[in-house]
Formats: structure tokens, C-alpha cells, sequence
């Protein structure tokens, strides 16, 4: 809808409030005044008419009353009386008649009177024969007078009618000088626009009131209210135009000569009194008109200017601009107008906000393209920044820029299409700034804006990513396929419901399984597949995967086939899939089974090997100790046979004893079962100590480093143990320089040890991560080839002529006995490096054994004393009943109960661990049965530490390491009883 | 205040003003000049009747190119100074041309006028060979004198056996009268005819024909020739009919009105005319126009309204087919014939007509052609 100024509009408004009622006004005025007026002009029209026709009439009838005289005189006078000359006179007197002419029945003028200076003209016309004469001849036909047409005069020249009679055979013609009509019309003439005419029986012009028309012999029988006159005899007016004018005219019959009076004056004349009203009503209504604009002017004008600085403030608004007061005003629909566009403006700040949020919060590239040019007109950061732009740089770009090359010839077909169906949707490559090629779906659709040239909005839709996974997922569905079909162990992918399994995947060889093709398997259930019973367990344990979200491994047997079975979950939305291996190792564990079987055979050979060797090793030094004691022994009884004192004897078999106990306690070191008496101590302050007779043993060409970290954590080892792990590491670091000239190092550091660390061959089980003291000792010497590497701490086994080949093996077993870890790192001619690592110091459960020397300490009371040994039981009744006690003794477990349920006042129970029918363990924990209080001394050739560990749920009351002696014994009964 | 406020009654007004101008467009005007009063009056009467019903004619037909046709006419009253003023105020109100004189008098007094203004000047009934092969702005529907007054000279000469004339002739329009004259002369004698007495008078209203005439017949001659009006020429012949009864007299084609046979009385009878007209003629086109001519002006037809209306006809014809910035003179030029009410004529480059000449005979007050 078109739209008008508001300036405009009120002036309209009140022009037409102004015009409406001049409207009404003319209009009822031209209806009312122009019959009122016409009215008028007619009446004075008619009576004007009436008062010529009456003038007229009246002059007209001089002429028809002189030629009657003339035809009395004619009648009463003799022929050649000379009367005619009289009536020359008579004419010159008469203003209408001309002449009269006497003619006789041929047509022959017998006489004329003439007026004035026609009668110069008697000559011609005496005896001028008017026979031709139209008014002679219809005389002669009609008798009864007659007025002519009207014609020119030959005599004056003026323009005549002639009015004839006949009397008595002859007739009498009078010529009535019309000119003055004329002359008198003219004198009453109101004004020369008006028209008079005296029109006769033809139309001809007789007599007007300019003169022109009648010396012009005009005609005017064309003018319908004439024809109208002359048809009817009456009064008639109408409207005509005559002369190039309109006029109004009234046409009257004037009596007795059957001519007309025509009246007539311009309309413009006529009508000028309503014309004159007219103009000044109108320019009243001009005036009002031209006032009514003023004022509408300046008072639309004062209310468009509030208008227009609302509108210029809400122009500004929406443009931005947010700053100033909005304009007020003394009107109150102008305020509610600004207040509601206030709100407006508010509401479509917010809407372009959320517009522009939304615009170019969109992960999509929006573009609007100006459909000529394609250059972008609005787009939002996604658009540039999918193409790796920046503002201005793809403010710069058209549409064909970013395309690859050799689509953005598609462009014009995109542009016909759109101009057809005003949208289009395709594919295409776009190159990024740096070249990258990028997917895109384009949507273009046509934009038509009412303010604006067409856009064409464009929403780029980055399906690279898309198109890529959707590659990675055909890979990846290619690869699954590939692997499951040439997997070598029946595979599967299963969807699974607390009541049902059912297989979606499945490898190839699950024909060897089930006997049947993938295609065969997939789709169906377990109980499709297999037994009800296997069935059941299967689809169990398949929502146990799926439900609990973890990996099962289980060993399942079907068709007499052993499969570990190992499922796990596919983590999915729904949570119900889940892939898996059967893999058949039937073959496997009887391969297993068979290889277990030839180890264990081998280790029984290498048991019987080692035994061998160790058993070598023990008898030979055993025979010796022996040699030496059976020798003495022998020697002792022939001095005694003698009487000669056997105590040289007796003190060399002591020391072969000795030296057995030596040969066994570095024997149980070995095992780590060897006699241990733990303290806490710093390794720093034990290598200090033991700087001086290390230096002396390494001889002098080798040169003892010392790298001590200090502070270092206290560890908690048995001392002297420790010295002999440094001993025999440094001298063996001393024999491995020999002569040569060398460096042996030793370093002490604390460090945090996890698995890797700790991670060792020779040690058994796993030490816990933690806390270690470490302790390298390497030297330069010659190093050691992997066969030495291998058998460095085997019983026994030595490089060195002179070893027993037990020092590395009593290393090996303190270090074990002390939960720690030793490592050797060593290469022919590079030296050797050993470490070692021992926990750092924590309190231990077993309580520590503290001798107190009381020699003459006694006790008393019943002791039983359980060992399988004779001779301990023997040497243990005499020590005890020495400390004054009774004993009783058994050789095994079930005889110690039996007696202990008997003999109800056994104090304490000395307990061997390792016997026959039940061992001292056993033992243990039936007596605590019997009675939870009972005391309990276990004594064995093992170390504390092991028996700690091996009796950790049924500790003994003390321990007592055997071999032992009175004190020791005495000790431990005194730490029992307390 | 902005114009535009005022836009919408600025623009009714002017729609309004251009409604009204669509209404009425603006005619074309056409002038006439002729003698419409005096002695010579039923000349200019006839022509502006002729030209009258032909342009009502035209009008009642829609005008052309749906303009009317506005005659504007003008009266010379036969007098030289008069019919320069009248040319003059035809010229200022831009008519297309002007249809007139009647005389040749009249129309030798403005052609310098009409040549100035480059106006045509359309006689239908100028015959002076004074005008003859000039090639200037008068043009006529009419021949020259010398058709007329040769045609009669040999008819009069072989027809009627006439070997003297005594001629009177009309110094009033001397310009005809003198040509005519001179031309019937020239053939006359060249047949072996003998002018014996000429005789001039001036026409008006104090002029007396008897002593004239008296001196007139009294040469005696074969045959009376008379180069006058109407009026003139029969208040002549009534008087060569009182002095000699039976003298043959010839006229001109001037007198060859109703009017003269109306005046002339018995005295017209047997007087021949050589003329255009042909009162016998029963063609369609003629009584047509002589039907309307008598329901128009309530009179009958004489030559010079035939000619009035002729000449009308190549008028309106000539603006019918006047091409763009053509002039009148040389669309009638190149128009050339034209058809009148009773013959086809034709107009040659110097703007004159050829036209056939008849001679015709009055008898029992009638006009009867005698070839």
C-alpha cells in the first residue's frame, strides 16, 4: 500500500474538511441557480421580444396602410389626375415606405410614387415589366394582401419587403424600407453582444440590431428553436450557437406579418450575474481553500516535525545509535506512540541480539551472498573460519573464490536453478586459505527482501570430518571384517540381553565350531547353537560381560574340546554388545601338559645334579671334619688306653665341630635359613666400620673408593651378615683385579624401587615396591663371561682354586634372607658391577631375642620336649633336667597331644617343626586347640625369619635355634615363662 | 510549503482544464470575403451560402481530423478599401485561407495582401485573365473570362448571326468587366464582328440606365452585351426592352442569377448567358445539393452559390489531404483535380481552372442551355 506523508496526509485531511462543504455548496448551487437564472433571462428575453414584436408591428403597419391609400386614391381619382405625384409627397413624409408601384394585370408598372431621391429613378422604372415579380404573381393568384420576401432594393439599395394588394384589376405594390428596424432594433439594442432579430416566414434576417446580418441577408431558419417558432407559432427558447457563441435566445411570432423576434444574448453575457456570484463564491472557496492549506500546513507541519523527530531518534535506534533521550512531547498518543516505539526498539534489540548470537554462534558457515555480485553481504565467524579467513579476507571473496577449481563452473548452474526453484542443495570442494580442501554442503536458497536486492543465503555444512570417520568407519568395518575372516580363532560379536545372546558377527572358522557357516551363525541365539544347559551358561555369562561392563576369561569345554573363552564388552550406547575369542587349546594343554612333564624331568635331573654336586661338596668337607674327628677321636681313646691325657685330641675333635657348625650355618646362609639376629643399622656406619680390614684384604695395587650418600636411611639386617655380604663382594672384586692394578668402588644411595627395579633372576618371589638402600660394589677387574654369569652363585661352584665356592652362594642367601635384591651387571675385560638393595628399616613382628647371660639361672617344672632326632631329645633331656626341670619326651606331633592331653601340668612344649605323622606346625595349632594358652618353644635349624613367616597365624611363645646350646636354651625358656 | 502538498488540486484542475480541451477542440477557420451588400449582394450571398452549407456539411460529418470548420465571414461590400480591412482581419485571426471575392475588383485589391501572408486565396468566382498564369496565392474554381466571353463572342457571332455589338459594361469592377470585354472583343472581331458602341457606367444607387441605354440602342447594333450585376443588367434590358422590343442582348456570366430573371422580367426572355451553371442538370450530386441549398436558405440556387460550394469543397478537401508542414497552395497543386457539384474540374500549377462553359438562354424565365 502506497504511502503518504504525514504532513500530507493532514493536509489532505483538512482540505478535504475545507473542500467538502464548498463541494456541497457548488453543487447545490449549480442544481438550484442555473433554472432560476435561465427563468430569468427568459422572461426578460420574452418581454423584450414582446416589446419589439409590438414596435415592430406597429411600424409595419404604416406601409400596408399607405398602399391602401394609395389603392383608394388609385380608386376614387381619374386616370392622369397627377395623384401619384401627390403621393410622392405622401412617401416623403413616411419613414417605412420607399415607393408604391401601380401595375397593371401584365405585369407592366403603369406608375410609380417614389420617396426622396428615387424618383430619379422613375425613368428606368416606368413601364419595367415585374411580371417575374414573385409577390405580383402571388397576388395574382391570391388576391388578399401579401407581404414579399424581403430583397434588395433597386431603387435605395437597401434591403425591402414589399407589401402588395390587388384592387380592381391592377396592383398595388409598396416597397417598406426595412433599414429602419434596424436603425430602431439597434437603438433599443441593451448592449452589442445581444441579438434582435426580426426574422421572416424563411429564416431571412429582416431587421437586427448590428445591421450586418440583414445588409448580409443572413438566414437563421438552421437554429431549431426558429424552426420551432415558424412551425408553431409560438414562443420557444433554447440554447444555440450563432457566430462562433453561445447563446440563449426566445423567438417570437410578431402578428399579422408572420415574422419572428429573436432575442438572444451570449451565455456568458447572460449568465455573467451567476458568473460573477459564481467567481466570488469561488474565490471565497479559494480563499478558504488557500487559508484551510495554510493552516493545515503549519499545523501538519508542527505535528509531522514531532513526528519526524521520533522518527529520526527511532531511524537512529535503528541504526545503532543508542545514546540520547528519546523526544518528548505535549501529546499524549505522540508519547505512547515513542513509549510503545521505545519497547519496540527494546523487543528488536533483544530479537537482533539473539539474531546475531544465534548467527554467529551457528558451528554452520552462514553467508549472505548479494545475488549479482556474489560477494559475501553478512556471514557469520564459522563461514570465514571454516576456510581458515579472517573477516576482512572473506569480506574480499565471492562465491567462486572459495570454490575448488572446476566446480565454481557450477556455480551458474546453481544460480538457474535457484532462480527456478529458489533453492538448491549440493556438494562441493572449497579450498581453505592454506589449500586445504574441505567438504561442504551448500544450501543456497533465494532471499527476496522488500528493501533490499534479492540475497541468497547460503549455510555451509563442513562434512569433511563426517565424510572422513565415515571412511575410517568403512576402514574400520573393512579391517574388523578382514581380521574376523581370517582370524585364526573363532571370533564373534554378539548383542546381549539379560535372556538372550544372539551372534551379529562371526569369523569364518566357526564352522570348525559349530559346525556351521558364518552366515549359518549369525542371527541366531545359544540355544540355536548349542546344548540348553551350555546355552544358558553361555548367554549367563554373556550379560555378565555386559551388565557388570568387564572382561570374562573362561575355560569352556564343548563337543570335547577344550576353548578359553575370553569376552569383553564393546562399550556402546546401549550397552549390549560384546566381541570375543574362543580359542580352542585343547592341543595346547596337552602340549603344556607334556612340556610340565619333561620339566619337571629335567628339574628332577638338575635337582639330582645340584644334589649331587652339593652332596659332593658337604661329603668332602663333611669327611674331613670327620677324618679329623674320628682320627682324634681314635687318637683320644689309645692316649686314654694309655693314660695319657686325651685333651689335645678332645680340642682338635671341638674344632672340627666348630667347623662342621661353620660348614652348616654358611650352608643354611645359603638357604636363607641360616641363624639371624635383625637390628637396625646404617649401612654407611657398618662400610666406615669396615674400611680398615677391607683395605688390608684387597691388597695394595687395588684402590677402594667409597661413595657414601649421606643421610642414609637405617635398614634392618643382621650386622654381621652384612659385613660378610661386603666382605666377599670386595674381596671377590680384589681377586677378580688380581695383580693387576685396579679400582674397586663401592656407593651407598636411597632410592624409591618399583617392580622394574626390582626385578631380578636369582631372587624368589616378589619384593615389595617401596623404599631400598642400595649398595654397588664394581670393580675393573676382568669381568665375567655369561657361563660364569649364570653359575656365579651356585653352591660350590668356584673360579678360585682355593674356595669352597660358598661365599656369592651364602650372599645370595642372606640377601634373600633379608627380603632384598641383588643384581650383577658384568662383561668379559669390563669389570663387574654388583648391586644389592635392601629395604628400608620397618618394624618386624617376630619380638627381637635378647640374650641375658644368666648362667646359673634354674627353673622348674614339666616340659615336653617333641623332636624326631634321638640325640637332640637325649642332649635336650640332660640340659633341661640341668636347669632343673623333668621332661618328658616323643618323637613326633600326635605322641606330643597325647601326652599333652594326659600330663596336665606341662609347663611348656618344646616343639621341633619338621617331623614325622605331624610336623611341629600342625602340632602347634592342635595344642592351642587344647589349650589356647599354651606356651610353646620352637626350636629348628631354620632361621627366625623363616619360622616368623612360616608360623605367621600361630605364633610360638620363643624360638630357639638349633643347634643350641645350655644358654641359649636357658634364654629362651626364661623369655617364654617371662 | 511543498508543492506537493498542493499536487492533487494542481493536478485536478489541469485534468480538469484538459478534459475540457479534449472536448472541444480548436476549429479550423476558414475566411470568406465577398460583396454581401449593395447591388452585387446576391453574388456574395449565393458564394457565402454555398461555402456556408458546405462547411455545415463537413461539421455535421465531424469536421476534419475531428475538428470543426469555423467560417468566418467578411463583407467587401464591393469596396476595395473594405475588403483589404477585410482580408486583413481574416489574416490576424489565422484562417487556413480565404474563399473569395465574388469580383474581380476585389480580389485584384488583396492579392498583394495574401501573397505577403502566403495565404491562399480560393475565388469561386473571379475570372479576370489579369490573374492568369501567375503563379502566386489566388487560386479558382473558376475559368477565366476569356472561356466565357470568347464562348459567347463565337456563339453570338456564328450562332446568332451577330455582326455588331454595342456593349455596356460595369466600371465598378472593372477588373472583370474590362477582361471580359476585351476578351469578347478580341473573338468577336477576329470573327469579323464590329464593336460599335461601349459603353461604361458606374453601379450605384443614383445611377439612372434609361438615357444610357437610349444612346446605347440608338447604334443600332445586332446585339446588346451587357457586363453587369444582376440588378444592373436587368434594370438595363427592361430598359433595351422599353426602347426596342426583340433587340437581341447578351450577357456576361455575372448576371446569370434568379434575381435577374426577377427584375428583368419579360425583358429576360431570349437573353443568352454563357456560364457554368447548368440549371438542366438532374445529376444526383446536383439535386442534392440543390435540395439542401433550398432547405438551408429557403432560395433557389444560382452560380455563384454552386461556385461558393466548389470552391469550399477544394478547400476542406485540400487541409483533408494536406501533409505535414505542406502548405495549402501546393496540396491543391498537387491535388489538381477536384470534383464539383456538376463537373470534375481541374486546377493547373498557376492556380487556375479549367472549367467547361456552357451558353444557355432564358426562356418563360428560366435558364435553358443552348449547347
Amino acid at each position: 500500500m502506497a504511502s503518504h506523508s504525514l504532513r500530507r496526509v493532514l493536509a489532505g485531511y483538512l482540505l478535504v474538511a475545507i473542500l467538502l462543504p464548498s463541494i456541497v455548496l457548488l453543487v447545490f448551487g449549480g442544481i438550484w441557480i442555473p433554472p432560476q437564472v435561465r427563468a430569468d433571462i427568459e422572461q426578460r428575453q420574452a418581454e423584450l421580444a414582446r416589446v419589439v414584436s409590438q414596435q415592430v408591428n406597429s411600424y409595419l403597419q404604416e406601409g400596408p396602410s399607405i398602399v391602401q391609400l394609395a389603392a383608394a386614391m388609385h380608386r376614387d381619382f381619374a386616370a392622369g389626375s397627377g395623384h401619384w405625384r401627390q403621393l410622392d409627397y405622401l412617401l416623403d413624409t413616411t419613414k417605412s415606405i420607399n415607393s408604391i408601384y401601380l401595375i397593371g394585370a401584365d405585369g407592366t408598372v403603369i406608375d410609380v410614387a417614389l420617396k426622396g431621391e428615387g424618383k430619379n429613378h422613375r425613368q428606368d422604372l416606368a413601364g419595367l415589366d415585374l411580371s417575374a415579380n414573385p409577390l405580383f404573381r402571388e397576388l395574382a393568384q391570391d388576391a388578399r394582401p401579401h407581404w414579399s420576401k424581403t430583397f434588395l432594393s433597386i431603387v435605395h439599395g437597401g434591403l425591402v419587403s414589399a407589401y402588395g394588394l390587388r384592387s380592381a384589376g391592377v396592383t398595388f405594390i409598396g416597397e417598406v424600407d426595412l433599414n429602419f428596424l434596424t436603425r430602431f432594433l439597434r437603438q433599443i439594442s441593451q448592449s452589442d453582444n445581444s441579438l434582435i432579430f426580426v426574422v421572416d416566414h424563411y429564416g431571412q434576417i429582416v431587421a437586427d440590431n448590428n445591421g450586418v446580418y440583414t445588409a448580409q441577408q443572413h438566414n437563421v431558419a438552421n437554429l431549431p428553436l426558429v424552426i420551432s417558432s415558424i412551425a408553431d407559432e409560438d414562443q420557444v427558447t433554447g440554447l444555440f450557437r450563432f457566430a462562433g457563441k453561445d447563446m440563449i435566445g426566445t423567438v417570437l411570432p410578431i402578428a399579422g406579418v408572420d415574422w419572428h423576434i429573436l432575442v438572444a444574448r451570449p451565455t456568458a453575457v447572460a449568465y455573467h450575474t451567476i458568473w460573477n456570484l459564481g467567481k466570488i463564491v469561488l474565490s471565497g472557496v479559494v480563499a478558504a481553500l488557500a487559508a484551510g492549506l495554510l493552516a493545515s500546513f503549519l499545523l501538519s507541519r508542527k505535528l509531522a516535525l514531532r513526528f519526524a523527530a521520533l522518527t529520526d531518534h527511532a531511524r537512529k535506534v535503528a541504526k545503532g545509535d543508542q545514546g540520547g533521550e528519546w523526544p518528548g512531547s505535549s501529546i499524549d498518543e505522540i508519547n505512547r506512540l515513542s513509549e510503545s516505539l521505545q519497547e519496540m526498539a527494546r523487543r528488536i534489540q533483544d530479537s537482533e541480539l539473539l539474531y546475531r548470537t544465534l548467527f554467529e554462534q551457528l558451528p554452520d558457515g552462514v553467508i549472505l551472498f548479494e545475488q549479482d555480485s556474489l560477494k559475501p553481504f553478512q556471514f557469520n565467524a564459522a563461514a570465514c573460519g571454516q576456510l581458515g579467513y579472517s573477516r576482512a579476507e572473506f569480506a574480499e571473496l565471492s562465491m567462486p573464490d572459495v570454490f575448488l577449481a572446476g566446480f565454481a563452473t557450477d556455480i551458474e548452474r546453481y544460480r538457474a536453478i535457484l532462480r527456478s526453484e529458489g533453492m538448491v542443495r549440493f556438494e562441493v570442494v572449497h579450498q581453505t586459505k592454506g589449500g586445504e580442501r574441505r567438504h561442504i554442503f551448500v544450501s543456497l536458497q533465494r532471499i527476496e527482501l522488500q528493501a533490499q536486492q534479492p540475497l541468497i543465503l547460503a549455510i555451509h555444512h563442513d562434512v569433511t570430518d563426517l565424510k572422513m570417520a565415515e571412511t575410517e568407519r568403512k576402514n574400520t568395518h573393512l579391517l574388523l571384517d578382514t581380521f574376523m575372516k581370517y582370524s585364526p580363532v573363532y571370533t564373534f560379536i554378539k548383542e546381549v540381553t539379560q535372556t538372550e545372546s544372539r551372534v551379529l558377527r562371526t569369523s569364518d572358522n566357526c564352522k570348525e565350531v559349530f559346525g556351521l557357516s558364518s552366515a549359518e551363525v549369525v542371527g541366531k541365539t545359544m540355544p540355536e547353537l548349542l546344548p540348553a544347559e551350555v546355552a544358558a551358561k553361555v548367554t549367563a555369562d554373556d550379560w555378565l560381560v555386559v551388565s557388570e561392563n568387564r572382561v570374562l576369561e573362561l575355560e569352556e569345554e564343548y563337543q570335547g574340546r577344550t576353548y578359553t573363552s575370553i569376552k569383553f564388552p564393546i562399550p556402546q550406547e546401549s550397552g549390549t554388545l560384546l566381541a570375543g575369542y574362543n580359542i580352542d587349546i585343547t592341543d595346547r594343554i596337552e602340549a603344556e601338559k607334556n612340556r610340565l612333564q619333561l620339566e619337571k624331568q629335567l628339574l628332577h635331573a638338575q635337582k639330582l645334579e645340584s644334589l649331587g654336586v652339593l652332596a659332593g661338596g658337604i661329603a668332602h668337607d663333611f669327611n674331613n671334619i670327620l677324618m679329623a674327628i674320628t682320627g682324634n677321636t681314635e687318637m683320644a681313646l689309645r692316649r686314654i688306653q694309655k693314660n695319657a691325657s686325651p685333651i689335645d685330641h678332645l680340642e682338635r675333635i671341638k674344632q672340627a665341630a666348630d667347623r662342621a657348625a661353620a660348614l652348616i650355618r654358611q650352608m643354611l646362609d645359603y638357604t636363607g635359613k641360616g641363624q639371624f639376629q635383625a637390628e637396625t643399622l646404617d649401612l654407611n656406619h657398618l662400610l666406615e666400620d669396615s674400611l680398615n680390614i677391607l683395605e688390608v684384604s684387597i691388597g695394595k695395587k687395588a684402590e677402594l673408593r667409597v661413595d657414601l650418600q649421606r643421610p642414609l636411611p637405617l635398614i634392618y639386617a643382621d650386622a654381621a651378615q652384612i659385613r660378610q655380604i661386603i666382605m666377599n663382594l670386595v674381596i671377590n672384586a680384589a681377586e677378580a683385579i688380581g695383580d693387576a692394578e685396579g679400582v674397586i668402588s663401592m656407593t651407598t644411595a636411597s632410592l624409591y624401587c618399583d617392580k622394574a627395579e626390582l626385578a631380578s633372576d636369582l631372587i624368589d618371589g616378589e619384593p615389595q615396591t617401596g623404599d631400598y638402600v642400595s649398595l654397588e660394589v664394581a670393580d675393573s677387574g676382568c669381568g665375567m663371561d655369561a657361563l660364569t654369569r649364570s653359575k656365579l652363585f651356585d653352591p660350590f661352584f668356584s673360579t678360585k682354586f682355593t674356595g669352597r665356592g660358598l661365599g656369592l652362594a651364602a650372599v645370595l642367601g642372606i640377601i634373600r634372607s633379608h627380603r632384598g635384591v641383588i643384581k650383577v651387571t658384568s662383561a668379559p675385560g669390563e669389570g663387574t658391577l654388583f648391586r644389592i638393595l635392601l629395604p628400608v628399616a620397618e618394624k618386624l613382628p617376630l619380638r627381637q631375642s635378647r640374650p641375658a647371660r644368666q648362667a646359673d639361672w634354674q627353673g622348674r617344672g614339666k616340659v615336653l620336649l617333641v623332636d624326631d632326632e634321638e640325640a637332640i631329645r637325649d642332649i635336650g633331656t640332660e640340659m633341661l633336667k640341668a636347669l632343673g626341670f623333668s621332661v618328658l619326651t616323643c618323637n613326633d606331633g600326635k605322641e606330643a597331644l597325647q601326652i599333652y592331653r594326659r600330663e596336665e601340668d606341662i609347663d611348656f612344649v618344646i616343639l621341633d617343626l619338621t617331623m614325622p605323622k605331624m610336623g611341629g606346625e600342625q602340632c602347634l595349632q592342635e595344642l592351642k586347640k587344647i589349650n589356647a594358652d599354651v606356651k610353646v618353644i620352637i626350636s629348628s635349624g631354620y632361621n627366625e625369619l623363616a619360622i616368623a613367616r612360616k608360623l605367621a597365624d600361630h605364633p610360638a611363645g620363643a624360638f630357639l635355634q638349633k643347634p643350641y646350646l645350655l644358654e641359649a636354651l636357658s634364654e629362651s625358656i626364661r623369655n617364654l615363662l617371662g | 510549503m511543498k508543492a506537493a502538498a498542493f499536487l492533487p488540486l494542481i493536478v485536478g484542475m489541469v485534468s480538469l482544464f484538459l478534459l475540457s480541451s479534449c472536448e472541444r477542440k480548436e476549429p479550423i477557420k476558414i475566411g470568406f470575403v465577398g460583396g454581401l451588400s449593395g447591388r452585387v449582394a446576391d453574388l456574395g450571398i449565393g458564394g457565402r451560402n454555398g461555402v456556408q452549407l458546405a462547411v455545415d456539411q463537413s461539421n455535421a460529418a465531424g469536421g476534419i481530423g475531428g475538428r470543426l470548420i469555423e467560417l468566418v465571414v467578411k463583407d467587401d461590400q464591393q469596396n476595395p478599401a473594405t475588403a483589404k480591412q477585410a482580408v486583413n482581419d481574416l489574416l490576424s485571426q489565422k484562417v487556413e485561407l480565404i474563399i473569395g471575392p465574388m469580383t474581380s475588383a476585389m480580389a485584384m485589391a488583396v492579392i498583394p495582401q495574401m501573397n505577403k501572408a502566403r495565404t491562399v486565396l480560393l475565388s469561386p468566382t473571379v475570372t479576370t485573365t489579369e490573374l492568369f498564369g501567375i503563379d502566386d496565392f489566388f487560386v479558382r474554381v473558376t475559368a477565366t473570362t476569356r472561356e466565357y466571353a470568347a464562348k459567347s463572342a463565337r456563339y453570338q457571332f456564328q450562332q446568332r448571326g451577330a455582326r455588331t455589338v454595342a456593349a455596356i459594361y460595369d466600371r465598378s469592377n472593372l477588373a472583370y468587366t474590362e477582361s471580359w470585354l476585351n476578351d469578347f472583343r478580341a473573338t468577336f472581331e477576329g470573327l469579323g464582328g464590329k464593336m460599335v458602341d461601349i459603353r461604361p457606367f458606374d453601379s450605384g444607387r443614383d445611377m439612372v440606365f434609361f438615357p444610357l441605354v437610349k444612346e446605347l440602342v440608338a447604334a443600332d447594333a445586332d446585339l446588346v452585351l451587357i457586363i453587369a450585376n444582376a440588378v444592373d443588367a436587368a434594370l438595363i434590358c427592361q430598359q433595351v426592352n422599353k426602347l426596342t422590343p426583340g433587340q437581341k442582348i447578351a450577357m456576361s456570366e455575372w448576371a446569370s442569377t434568379e434575381r435577374f430573371i426577377e427584375l428583368a422580367g419579360k425583358a429576360s426572355e431570349d437573353v443568352v448567358i454563357s456560364q457554368f451553371l447548368d440549371k438542366t442538370n438532374r445529376s444526383q450530386a446536383f439535386l442534392e445539393f440543390q435540395a439542401a441549398y433550398q432547405e438551408r436558405f429557403r432560395q433557389p440556387i444560382g452560380f455563384a452559390a454552386l461556385a461558393g460550394y466548389d470552391a469550399a469543397q477544394v478547400a476542406l478537401a485540400a487541409i483533408n489531404a494536406r501533409a505535414d508542414g505542406e502548405s495549402l497552395k501546393n496540396t491543391i497543386l498537387r491535388k489538381s483535380r477536384f470534383q464539383g457539384v456538376q463537373q470534375e474540374f481541374k486546377i493547373d500549377r498557376f492556380g487556375d481552372a479549367e472549367r467547361k462553359v456552357i451558353i444557355s438562354v432564358i426562356r418563360n424565365y428560366h435558364f435553358v442551355n443552348l449547347e
